[in-house]
């Protein structure tokens, strides 16, 4: 063995004794974390499985130590550098995926959705189960990771990790926004398929309407990619039959791009359209706390609409809603009065737009008359139950509050702030309270949730037990929103009961 | 998947990828350096053919599989790779991925093979297995989240 050779084999032995000391400080890692008491029993499955793999990769390290054909004198030793870094980056992907789970806590969003949420989850989805683990990020976004493409296992199939702004985990009235989320993995399971000829029959259609844009962006495309245009004068047979193959590609080039964006915004608004077939205008109330304020712009994506045509979209589908469902039509009078700052949003100047946006935005557009619209209501309706035919949601979110009612008593509460009001209360005497951490916007968003369910439902104890009247639901919600998530202690006990931890 | 960019980062299909690719290629050191074949090493043969096979039926159907189609199987990322389909990628031409998938399969049934020719098919799985840890460190976990609304 050359002393170049002795220098590679220790070299090679150096780095590979190195990674195995990275795997333990990871296992130790995973143990540290997985030693928090986390609310469900998810992440503590999850972190379980990661040390397994952790585990696995240090057994295949040392596996490699002893491997004849590495440690081959003849095996140069880029083989044995790379067969280490290989097994280095799956603990790298090990480490990425328990920061995913290090950061949950589920512990900070008003627990009584949760289990509500999971079994719509199970009906949009059409599986038997769906598990959450719910994780605030810095972020101000709502996203939903199905935890199949984390970790390979079956259990994992119909697990869901959702996330939410940090900042507003106690904002109940927000958390609507789940449930666009939870569309994007019902339509891509059982829609994307069935809308996607209509998608492109609807492109051809708007592609006949627009068609001098179309031909304007294809001759422009053509021109900037520096193909010459046809002569003027008489035919020239050779240049005009380049031209106009060029022509034809570059134009089914852009009914490709077409197709694409408008599939992606029919996804998005399928996912809105679901959200508020489940809540009503309390998703749309969501929507303007939390998506408005922060949009860069409000022109359209690939990926997404703008928020003007989201909200035609949107009011659209509720007024039809009222219409289909006359128990909601006293909740739809409710919104008209949020509805109407809306009509204030500018509309984009969609003729100074990509073609692929004019196209989605013709086709989508409820003032446009396309039939596409109503193929989108229609899938949505097909699949997305109305909390009316639902009463296992309803039961869910009724069970969840009672549950929370019998944990944390609020009628004490209640009477103080009676008679505050009346100047005798504790807050008269000048006692500090704490400020409500609810907006007035969420707390009316929220009632408009509860008391649409349960004027639907008709819980008749709360009613009575409430002096349940709407001018007073704003009172009582807040309340038990607030109570239920300063209460942490409450929370656990609830979640131990019910989740049998 | 629905994701901003149209293109969607697997993290766990380039470790796959990666991970497939040593496999094979230690395998087929295994055959120059003379260490007999172990049933691991004609089982991540297998799946060397395989890949080359499914690269060639792409070519020959002229389909190749797009960003979204490999996602999810580090196989197919692979395959994404050899068909070129993925950015900085190379392609494979169909005469070298038949002759190279002959190269395994002697390999895997311990027929006669020339060692040169074995020196290639391991050369082409360090630059699957680079490419694959290449894209693994520049992807981010962040790029397969579905975004909010």
């Amino acid at each position: 063995m050359t002393a170049a050779k002795a220098w590679d084999d220790l070299g090679s032995r150096f780095v590979l004794n190195r990674a195995v000391e990275r795997v333990q400080s990871l296992v130790r890692e995973i143990a540290r974390i997985a030693a928090k008491d986390f609310a469900f029993p998810l992440p503590g499955k999850l972190l379980d499985l990661l040390r397994e793999e952790a585990e696995a990769i240090g057994a295949e390290l040392s596996k490699l130590d002893q491997d004849p054909v590495i440690w081959n004198p003849q095996t140069p030793s880029e083989d044995r550098l790379d067969a280490i870094r290989t097994l280095a980056t799956k603990m790298q992907w090990v480490h990425v995926r328990v920061s995913v789970v290090a950061g949950v806590d589920s512990s900070r969003l008003p627990f009584e959705m949760v289990g509500a949420f999971e079994e719509l989850a199970a009906g949009l989805m059409n599986c038997r189960a769906v598990e959450f683990i719910l994780q605030p990020k810095f972020e101000y976004n709502y996203t939903v990771l199905p935890l199949r493409k984390l970790f390979k296992q079956p259990a994992m199939q119909d697990a869901l990790l959702l996330s939410m702004p940090s900042a507003d985990c106690a904002s109940v009235a927000l958390h609507t926004l789940f449930l666009h989320e939870l569309g994007h993995p019902a339509f891509q399971q059982r829609i994307e398929k069935l809308l996607r000829p209509y998608v492109v029959v609807a492109t051809a259609g708007a592609d006949s309407a627009l068609t001098a844009q179309i031909d304007a962006e294809v001759n422009r495309r053509l021109l900037a990619k520096g193909v010459p245009p046809p002569p003027q004068g008489p035919p020239h047979n050779a240049t005009l039959s380049l031209w106009q193959l060029q022509f034809g590609q570059e134009r089914l080039t852009l009914f490709d791009e077409c197709v694409r964006v408008l599939f992606a915004w029919t996804e998005e608004l399928w996912c809105d359209l679901c959200a508020a077939r489940l809540v009503g205008p309390a998703y749309l109330c969501a929507y303007e706390a939390l998506i408005l304020p922060f949009l860069a712009t409000n022109e359209p994506s690939h990926s997404h609409p703008d928020s003007w045509l989201r909200l035609q979209v949107l009011n659209s589908f509720l007024n039809d809603e009222a219409a289909r469902e006359p128990q909601l039509q006293s909740i739809t009078a409710l919104f008209g009065t949020y509805a109407q700052p809306l009509s204030g949003l500018k509309q984009p100047a969609y003729a100074t737009l990509p073609i692929p946006y004019q196209v989605a935005q013709y086709v989508l557009s409820p003032a446009s008359g396309s039939n596409f619209l109503e193929v989108l209501t229609a899938s949505v309706l097909a699949i997305v139950p109305s909390p009316i035919t639902r009463p296992t949601f309803l039961d869910e979110i009724g069970r969840g509050l009672q549950q929370l009612e019998q944990l944390i008593p609020i009628d004490p509460y209640l009477h103080a702030r009676g008679s505050e009001r009346a100047g005798s209360g504790p807050g008269a005497a000048g006692e500090e309270r704490e400020p409500p951490r609810l907006t007035a916007e969420e707390v009316v968003s929220f009632v408009f949730y509860c008391y649409w369910l349960f004027k639907l439902k008709g819980y008749g104890q709360w009613a009575t037990r409430f002096n349940w009247q709407p001018e007073r639901c704003d009172e009582v919600l807040t309340q038990m929103s607030l109570k239920a998530l300063e209460a942490a202690d409450l929370r656990r006990r609830f979640l131990k009961q019910n989740r049998g931890l | 998947m629905h994701n901003p960019g149209g293109e969607l980062a697997d993290l766990r299909g380039w470790v796959s990828s990666a991970e497939e690719a040593t496999t094979i290629r230690r395998a087929l050191r295994a055959r120059l350096v003379g260490v007999p074949l172990g049933d691991g090493d004609r089982a991540s043969l297998d799946r060397g053919i395989a890949l080359f096979e499914r690269a060639l039926r792409a070519t020959f159907a002229n389909t190749p599989p797009t960003r979204a189609t490999a996602a999810f199987t580090g196989d197919a990322q692979a395959l994404a790779m050899l068909r070129g389909n993925v950015s900085g990628s190379f392609l494979v031409e169909r005469t070298k991925l038949q002759r190279l998938r002959d190269v395994l399969k002697r390999v895997h049934d311990q027929e006669d093979v020339d060692n040169n020719e074995v020196a290639e098919a391991i050369d082409l799985f360090a630059k699957l297995n680079a490419r694959a840890l290449d894209c693994f460190r520049r992807a981010s976990v962040s790029d397969f989240i579905i975004p909010e609304s």
